[in-house]
């Protein structure tokens, strides 16, 4: 069940409204001068579902999860460390520092 | 629209490119991006980053090809928004480069540009450069990739 609760109202029994939307399944909207500003939804609610997902998104994630994985034994933080500390050395030599 | 702000540095992208330690927690942020609960900025520099790193798979350059392109498609599709760093960014840049001793080291000006990206856009920068967040970690807007998940619940 659904209903709106101007947030005075709201606030005075918010305890009452936590559990009826826990244990009842109910959802709250909470408005402020006739205005909807807010949601309260049972937490398992919230968990996105895989029928919300665009199908971009859905493509998107496919493909985030089925990338190739590549080989390397260093560190890449260190590989990359290294790659700029060669270009010193070179910028060094060119220029003779 | 995503109210988190997150700057990636390019080797949070290794973790799951090479399959490393954190790819959970990189995959996660990618993952975050893809359904609009964070946006992602990278500095322009991101891409010449990964591929100079990517350069070293010689022998599996399809796959290489693969992962490039699907940065390619995050940034046409809008995940990853890729940014010119400007004047203000690159002048922060250099004032946290400039941080640090003679001894112990100085930041990584490219590493700085990601900080300082994150600063100019009240973001967070992630990363997995444990020595540029001791050295910098004083302007904020830092965070390890090790955190990034948990830091949320």
């Amino acid at each position: 069940m659904e209903r709106i609760l101007d947030v005075t109202s709201a606030r005075r029994q918010f305890g009452t409204l936590l559990d009826e939307v826990f244990h009842k399944g109910d959802t709250v909207i909470i408005a402020r001068k006739g205005k909807a500003l807010a949601r309260l939804v049972p937490i398992e609610n919230q968990e996105p579902q895989s029928t919300e997902l665009t199908p971009r998104q859905r493509e998107l994630l496919n493909k985030l999860h089925s990338l190739p994985a590549l080989a390397m034994e260093k560190d890449p933080v260190e590989v990359l460390r290294n790659l700029r500390k060669q270009k010193r050395i070179q910028a060094g030599r060119k220029y003779g520092k | 629209m995503a109210n988190d702000v997150y700057v990636p540095d390019a080797n949070v992208f290794f973790e799951y490119i090479y399959s490393r330690s954190l790819q959970k927690n990189a995959r996660q942020l990618v993952e975050d991006a893809i359904l609009d609960k964070i946006q992602l900025i990278v500095p322009s520099l991101l891409l010449d980053k990964i591929t100079e790193v990517l350069c070293g798979n010689l022998d599996n350059l399809e796959e290489v090809q693969i992962h490039i392109q699907y940065l390619e498609t995050l940034a046409a599709e809008k995940v990853l928004h890729i940014v010119v760093p400007d004047t203000a960014v690159r002048m922060q840049a250099i004032a946290i480069a400039r941080t640090g001793h003679a001894k112990s080291g100085y930041p990584e000006l490219s590493d700085s540009l990601y900080h300082a990206l994150a600063i100019m856009h009240d973001a967070v920068f992630v990363t997995n450069d444990r020595r540029h967040i001791a050295k910098a970690e004083i302007f904020g807007h830092i965070m390890p990739l090790a955190q990034y998940g948990w830091s949320k619940i």
